[in-house]
């Protein structure tokens, strides 16, 4: 409980945590908000290009779609990627980490090499990279992002196993016998789990960014998609004048991504003052 | 001292291998078999195990690898399908202006962050503290590339106050160059007109990638401060008379920067990434609009260049920046 | 010492309160304090007892949260609670009052050269002086020091780091560091607790050596009554945020009055029987115990024990004690 009133006096904190409590809610009934699903993918070539007005919340853009419908329904593909993308990196990064943290030997060290390998190279460079090869799309986008993604998981999990693998409590339980596993599984994972939390958190609103800068270089999502960076792009060419379809899905990645970085924030600051250093 | 760089730089080795390695997989062994390509659309069998012979495609992974290693080695990274010229020579033209561009950013983003962080950790859970909090996160939340996009469409369509895009107004002479980088040229020679020029197109596409770059400084220059505050040498310090703003702007800020080098090195792959975009929209003739490029025609040769190229210049930073460390923080050299 | 001069340092009746997450926490309650000019007085008392906070409390440095609720701090005649933080910072700490830390191991800043952190007490000190001047003077003024704490290498000692000396080292350049600006009175924070036992001998020599060359008043903070045996003249001894006794060092150890200083003697190795406790454990500050806040573990203890605070019973030589068993009493 002491934890729970803790994280209640971090305002910041607890705003991060309504905006995405907000956003899941928005995604899952966004067919409930939008009225016509039609309209984000069709537009009426009538009505491009019409500012803000009480028909259209957020106008339309340059193919008579609604650009308020565009941004609610991109938002819900935005948190399908970042959850995917997340969940493949702890997939992939986690074992790898307990495995690597855990055991001594090349093995180990071969994991760790693994991961300054994918590490050396900058992320969204490592993204085109992997997205040239797998063909542009947001597929290979996704896959690209979680290639990347991984390593940080595995280093995470990798350096608190290291560390908590010197603490009495293993070396007790390894003298009384119990197996690796059963250490890896029942102790040292609820330990590092926190950590792997605050990272997935952060992780999420990195990979939303990621993901809406693919899109805008034309690398990760395809039109019709509405995703927000491809909104951006697409709306790029009709500045200054129709500056609604570039604004409005700038401001979804921007609300997003703040959310998921101050509930990061606030879960970081809660379980873990040493973790504040990393990203 | 010696040995630690050494060490590091010995550290990095592997890494580097790996990466050749990672490149030489994209290049090779995933596209499907290229002699077919290249020999042509109706060419016979014997035609395409003639190309295959010729390019070295039958000869063992390995082999290929050690020849692909040394081809790396002597620059040689193959011909760019659009310039038709080495991909190399792409890159080297291109290199000297993604690097002033990075350069002025980081220097924008290190001399406005640390003071502002330092600060926000002095007065902890003030006003200001809690406003830099959330200035920085949100900092951290804004697409680079629809911040830049904003920014041309206030200063440079709606406000004309500054360039729309590209490196220097086109039709004017560059300045004499002597480093490939403007706005040092430009002073050099002393043509101050040509300075202001190249400035006033530096300045949008540096502000934007100085953003994230401010918010993440500002960020751990707090926490590695409100740290340092923290240690027994603060309170000794404190107890004993120190004036208390040279606890603050001495002994605190050395100890949360020493600290908090480690993290310029994540802080420029970081920065590298967010240039490709913000070249892109500026139309920057720097090595991340080539990449683009790349990426949109396909030209997978340049693409993977790139890719090492960065690669490369990213251990060297984090090289670098852990010397740096060292020589800031004598513990660290001695621990080895 | 001189019987009836007056007190350098007089803590009277301080109450500090530090508010916490959990509710308000009365670090010290009521405590006073006399320091005599030109003596050592030990302040003794468990871990948590409130010695740290008193010394805090001295030099203006509580916690963000911690604010004294009650009660004066005369240096001379003048209250340090209602001194600017100015002159506190420019005058009294580093000046006036020089500071021993506990440990010497976290005390010094890794990243700078020992020179560097010696000689800025006296930096900001100097300001009357021309810079190159006081610079000078402040390093010839360290380095002798240096000497006087019989650190090898003086010179040598100020380009260094502070890991290339070994603790006892350590703690011979912050006590050089407490004495540059020749101050009247030392607070030393139980110095020599990080200190190997031989090392703890010698630092203890040198700081009485110390104390009577230069005419110094310390005040010495620390658990160990076997310490205070051995290095000061007076003592008071302290429990959970009260000064329960104070006097000569001698008497207290010959005759302790208050029932807590006993069960204290008498738990130190060398003096009790057998190896001695005290039952019970210290109380929290956050709901200490009504009154006399030894009363729950007193062997002694009778019903009043807890309606107030017992008076101070004050005998010969500035000896007092607080305890209900001596109220009848009158001072000789």
């Amino acid at each position: 409980m002491l934890i729970l009133r803790k994280f209640l006096r971090d305002v910041p904190a607890v705003i991060g945590f309504c905006i995405i409590v907000l956003l899941c809610l928005i995604a899952i009934f966004s067919p409930l908000i939008v009225s016509d699903l039609n309209a984000v993918y069709d537009g009426d070539l009538v009505s491009r290009l019409q500012p803000p007005s009480a028909e259209f919340w957020f106008g339309t853009d340059s193919l008579g779609r609604d650009v308020f419908a565009r941004v609610i329904v991109g938002s819900r593909g935005a948190l399908e990627v970042a959850l995917t993308v997340v969940s493949l990196a702890i997939a992939i990064g986690v074992p790898a980490g307990l495995y690597a943290g855990y055991s001594d030997g090349w093995g180990s060290q071969l994991v760790m090499r693994l991961t300054d390998v994918f590490l050396a190279v900058p992320q969204l460079i490592l993204a085109l990279a992997v997205a040239q090869l797998m063909g542009r799309g947001l597929g290979s986008a996704m896959a690209a992002l979680a290639l990347t993604y991984w390593p940080f998981f595995c280093r995470t999990v990798y350096s608190e196993v290291r560390r908590l693998r010197n603490e009495l409590f293993i070396e007790a339980q390894r003298c009384l016998g119990a197996s690796t596993s059963r250490i890896l599984f029942v102790h040292v994972l609820p330990n590092v789990a926190s950590a792997v939390i605050v990272r997935a958190t952060i992780g999420m609103g990195f990979t939303i960014m990621t993901t809406a800068v693919l899109g805008f270089l034309g690398v990760g999502a395809t039109p019709p998609n509405p995703d927000w960076g491809l909104a951006i792009a697409e709306g790029r060419d009709y500045l200054p004048q129709s500056w609604w379809a570039v604004t409005f899905p700038g401001l979804g990645i921007f609300i997003t991504v703040l959310g998921f970085n101050l509930f990061g924030d606030g879960l970081r600051d809660l379980v873990d003052p040493r973790l504040r250093r990393s990203r | 001292m010696t040995r630690f760089v050494l060490h590091r730089l010995l550290l990095t080795i592997p890494a580097l291998v790996g990466l050749l390695v990672l490149t030489f997989i994209m290049l090779r062994v995933l596209p499907n078999d290229p002699s077919a390509a290249l020999a042509g659309e109706n060419a016979t069998p014997d035609q395409i195990a003639a190309v295959r012979k010729a390019y070295g495609f039958d000869e063992p992974l390995w082999k290929q690898f050690v020849i692909y290693v040394r081809q790396v080695g002597t620059g040689d990274l193959g011909n760019s399908i659009i310039s038709n010229r080495p991909v190399i020579r792409d890159i080297a033209e291109r290199l000297p202006a993604t690097i002033e561009l990075t350069f002025i950013s980081l220097l924008f983003a290190a001399c406005v962050g640390i003071p502002l962080g330092t600060l926000a950790a002095v007065w902890y859970q003030s006003f200001f503290d809690h406003a830099m909090r959330v200035v920085t996160v949100a900092g951290l939340a804004i697409a680079s590339f629809w911040f830049a996009i904003i920014l041309q469409m206030i200063f440079a369509m709606e406000l004309d106050w500054l360039p729309l895009r590209g490196r220097f107004p086109v039709g004017l002479a560059a300045p004499w160059h002597i480093t490939g980088f403007y706005l040092v040229d430009s002073l050099l020679t002393l043509r101050f007109d040509l300075f202001g020029k190249a400035f006033a197109h530096i300045l949008m596409p540096a502000f934007t990638l100085s953003l994230a770059g401010l918010a993440s400084i500002a960020r751990f220059t707090r926490a590695g401060a409100l740290e340092t505050m923290q240690k027994e040498f603060v309170h000794y310090a404190e107890a004993a008379g120190y004036a208390r703003r040279r606890i603050v702007w001495v002994y605190v800020l050395r100890n949360s920067v020493v600290g908090a080098t480690t993290q310029i090195g994540l802080l420029f792959g970081g920065l590298i990434s967010s240039a490709v975009a913000v070249e892109a929209i500026f139309d920057w003739p720097g090595v991340g609009s080539y990449a683009v490029n790349a990426i949109l025609t396909s030209d997978y040769k340049a693409v993977l260049a790139v890719t090492l190229v960065v690669g490369l210049i990213y251990s060297i930073v984090n090289i670098l920046v852990d010397v740096v460390h060292a020589w800031l923080d004598p513990r660290v050299a001695e621990k080895l | 010492m001189m019987p009836n001069a007056a007190p350098l340092l007089d803590i009277r009746n301080l109450s500090v309160s530090v508010a916490t997450d959990e509710g308000e926490a009365r670090i010290l309650d009521r405590a006073s304090l006399s320091l005599m000019p030109g003596s050592i007085h030990g302040v003794v008392g468990e871990s948590g007892c409130g010695k740290s906070t008193l010394m805090r409390a001295i030099l203006g440095i509580l916690p963000k949260r911690g604010r004294a609720v009650e009660g004066r701090i005369l240096l001379g005649d003048r209250d340090l609670l209602n001194v600017s933080p100015d002159v506190l910072q420019n005058e009294i700490r580093g000046g006036r009052i020089g500071f021993i830390p506990q440990d010497p191991y976290q005390a010094l800043n890794p990243v700078f050269r020992v020179g560097t952190q010696l000689l800025e007490t006296t930096r900001s000190k100097a300001r009357s002086k021309a810079k190159s001047e006081g610079r000078a003077n402040g390093k010839a003024n360290i380095i002798s020091l240096l000497k006087s704490v019989q650190l090898p290498d003086p010179e040598g000692a100020l380009d260094r780091y502070p890991h290339q000396f070994s603790g006892g080292q350590r703690q011979r350049l912050l006590i050089a560091a407490a004495l540059a600006s020749s101050p009247a009175i030392v607070l030393a924070d139980e110095p020599t607790t990080a200190l190997d036992v031989t090392t703890q001998l010698q630092i203890l020599k040198l700081l009485r050596g110390l104390a009577e060359a230069r005419s110094l008043s310390m005040l010495f903070v620390t658990h160990d009554f076997g310490v205070v045996a051995q290095l000061c003249d007076t003592v008071t001894v302290m429990y959970a945020g009260q000064t329960v006794e104070s006097g000569p060092v001698g008497r207290i150890l010959a005759a302790p009055l208050h029932p807590y200083t006993r069960m204290l003697l008498a738990c130190h190795p060398d003096r009790g029987a057998a190896l001695a406790g005290i039952p019970g454990t210290v109380s929290s500050p956050l709901r200490p115990p009504p009154g006399c806040r030894f009363h729950p573990r007193c062997p002694s203890a009778n019903p009043e024990c807890a309606n107030a605070l017992p008076p101070r019973t004050q005998y010969a030589d500035h000896q007092d004690v607080q305890c209900l068993l001596y109220r009848a009493e009158t001072g000789a």
